[in-house]
């Protein structure tokens, strides 16, 4: 029992609290940059503790598992929450630049805070209500930053996500329900030990199983529930987009692999079933993954290919980079392979950052230029290197270049597909990274080479520049020195894969 | 009477989705309100019949079974304050939109996008 892991949800509560006090000050930037260094400090404590001693839990207020609410901190948690840190110290300092005194005053930070403590708190709850708290948490905080800008297009976009999210947490408050109606327990360990034994009724759990993938599809832009990513990514603040894309995603993305792995796993389909009868629940999950993410993979790379605006090409771009995600975890799905496990999560990792990269400069090209049409952009490499090669690195790290990290991603995801024997998955796959080098080049040769063109420049601020070439250093060192996250990741999925542990040591200590 | 449940619960959810698929914003705000209302109500009905307080001593001899679950109870209120501050959110939203357009007619400002 350690008091250590609500830290990581604590340290944004508390500044962004801090920042409604001082959001009339000058001091608000100051706050929540170091806030987030804070934030990123108590991660780092978390995390050595964790890797040393193995998972960490806190039974809150003494009660103990299945009763009260469990808080775990294991590897995949640990892995989580050192990508968000990393990734929100950027936004923040990305943010002190991009956000003026009007945005101070509308409480742009406490926003951004309370969003870092829901996922936090998503990343180490063992509680499934409190994870479906910990998304409202979240949700909330983005819908009133996509509205920030407070004009018609934002606005409709805004109430567009608050509807879908408002059915999607509907569907996930039912299935959560509905679960704990049938096996008695919200504790995720508990429910896991409940469904192995198998005296519960299947046919139910199957049901709501299914229910609850659609809404971890909504939540992590899945096909068919992929339509409210793209307007919301083009028309929110740029780092407000760059935290979404790169991280809101992938909390919905945990919280596939902790709840199936983990208590799924351990239910079976009913004998008399139409289809894959007695077979684990996961079977089912996965054929449906797999069809989503090649779906996903190839609509979102091919709408991507013809947009006309660097924004909607990121935002489509960020839709098809989630297909590379679930097609290795529909692998480890089917399989339980390590190498599939550990090829998603490498991924996750190198999307989540390179993605706020991305969009943090395409917030820059557009202030800069004052357009974001491919058309009328050109010859920026002359004119800024700092972010010139901060957007090439990037998307070409996303592309799969070695030495980038991005090429491990690619090369383990490709590796999961040809030892598993699909070659269907690995065509796609490929036809995926064809696309997605395509669309990159052809960004890269309409922005940044050819005839400069004459804008109207503003100057952007060197906090904003600051905060790219951070990203994009983090993509630079992990890639060349890629053995410690290597070796991290490999950690995670152990703790993802062998369930056991996780279960042991929620109720052991009860 | 589950059924009877069933019924009413499957009645409220098709009038929440009726009113959520309607042109104007209040009404699919309201209609996304029944809908999160109709989760509530059916984890009410997923807590099970009706049983004494589950206060320890309370009824001095009942046995654990002779008790409520008051489990969903506490999630239904946790749900209902998540819904609660939602909604005024997304009606405080739809005020602004209204402000911006001066309607509040979704059809006809398409866009967004």
């Amino acid at each position: 029992m350690s008091q250590l892991v609500v830290l990581p949800l604590i340290v944004p509560f508390i500044v962004a609290l801090l920042s409604i006090a001082l959001r009339k000050t000058n001091y608000s930037d100051l706050v929540a940059v170091s806030g987030s260094l804070a934030y990123l400090g108590a991660v780092i404590m978390l995390s050595r503790r964790v890797l040393v001693e193995g998972p960490v839990t806190l039974q809150a207020g003494g009660w103990p598992a299945p009763f009260g609410i469990t808080l775990i901190a294991d590897s995949l948690s640990v892995l989580m929450l050192l990508l968000t840190s990393a990734v929100f110290v950027a936004v923040n300092i990305y943010s002190s630049g991009f956000i003026g005194q009007k945005g101070k005053r509308n409480g742009y930070y406490t926003f951004l805070h309370f969003m870092a403590a829901g996922m936090s708190g998503a990343f180490v709850t063992g509680d499934l209500f409190n994870l479906f708290v910990m998304f409202e948490i979240v949700l909330i905080s983005s819908y009133a930053l996509i509205a920030y800008t407070s004009d018609k297009d934002s606005l409709l976009v805004s109430m567009r996500y608050v509807v879908l999210n408002l059915i999607g947490s509907s569907l996930m408050l039912i299935s959560i329900g509905g679960l704990y109606a049938v096996t008695g327990t919200l504790n995720i360990a508990d429910m896991a030990s409940v469904l192995s034994q198998g005296s519960v009724n299947m046919a139910p759990v199957l049901a709501f199983s299914l229910l609850l993938f659609c809404v971890f599809g909504i939540k992590s832009g899945l096909v068919p529930f992929h339509f409210w990513a793209p307007p919301v990514y083009s028309t929110s603040p740029p780092p407000v987009a760059a935290f979404m894309a790169g991280i809101s995603k992938k909390v919905g993305i945990y919280a596939v692999i902790r709840i199936y792995f983990t208590v799924f796993s351990a239910a079976s389909i009913p004998e008399n079933a139409l289809l894959f009868a007695g077979e684990p629940v996961n079977t089912a999950v996965a054929y449906l993954a797999g069809a989503m993410a090649v779906a996903t993979l190839l609509l979102g790379g091919f709408s991507a290919l013809h947009r006309q605006s660097i924004d909607r090409l990121l935002s489509y771009s960020s839709v098809g980079q989630i297909g590379f995600i679930f097609i290795p975890l529909s692998i480890a799905m089917l399989e339980g392979s390590n190498v599939a496990m550990t090829a998603a999560l490498v991924y996750l990792v190198s999307h989540g950052l390179a993605k706020p990269a991305l969009f943090m400069i395409s917030g820059l090209i557009e202030r800069m230029t004052g357009t974001s049409k491919l058309e009328d952009l050109g010859g920026l490499s002359e004119s800024s290197i700092v972010f010139s090669a901060s957007f090439f690195i990037s998307a070409f790290s996303l592309v799969g270049i070695p030495p980038l990290l991005g090429f491990f991603g690619k090369m383990l995801v490709f590796k999961s597909a040809i030892v598993s024997g699909n070659f269907l998955l690995l065509t796609t796959l490929l036809a995926g990274a064809v696309i997605t080098l395509m669309y990159f080049s052809r960004t890269w040769l309409e922005v940044f080479f050819g005839e400069p063109v004459d804008y109207a420049r503003s100057e952007v601020s060197k906090k904003e520049v600051f905060a790219v070439a951070v990203l994009t250093v983090l993509i630079v060192v992990l890639g060349v020195g890629f053995e410690p996250l290597y070796q991290l990741v490999e950690k995670a999925s152990e703790a993802a894969l062998n369930t056991e542990v996780y279960v042991e040591t929620v109720m052991e200590e009860s | 009477m589950s059924l009877v449940y069933a019924t009413a619960l499957a009645a409220t959810f098709s009038a929440g989705v009726y009113l959520m698929l309607r042109r104007d914003a209040v009404r699919v705000v309201i209609g996304s309100l029944i809908v999160s209302q109709v989760a509530n109500m059916y984890l009410m009905t997923m807590g099970g019949g009706r049983g004494g307080a589950p206060i320890l001593g309370h009824h001095g001899s009942k046995s654990a079974s002779q008790f409520t679950d008051p489990v969903p109870q506490a999630l239904v209120l946790t749900a209902i304050v998540i819904g609660f501050a939602t909604t005024s959110l997304l009606l405080s939203l739809t005020y602004r939109f209204y402000e911006e357009n001066q309607e509040v007619d979704l059809e006809s400002l398409g866009g967004g996008n």
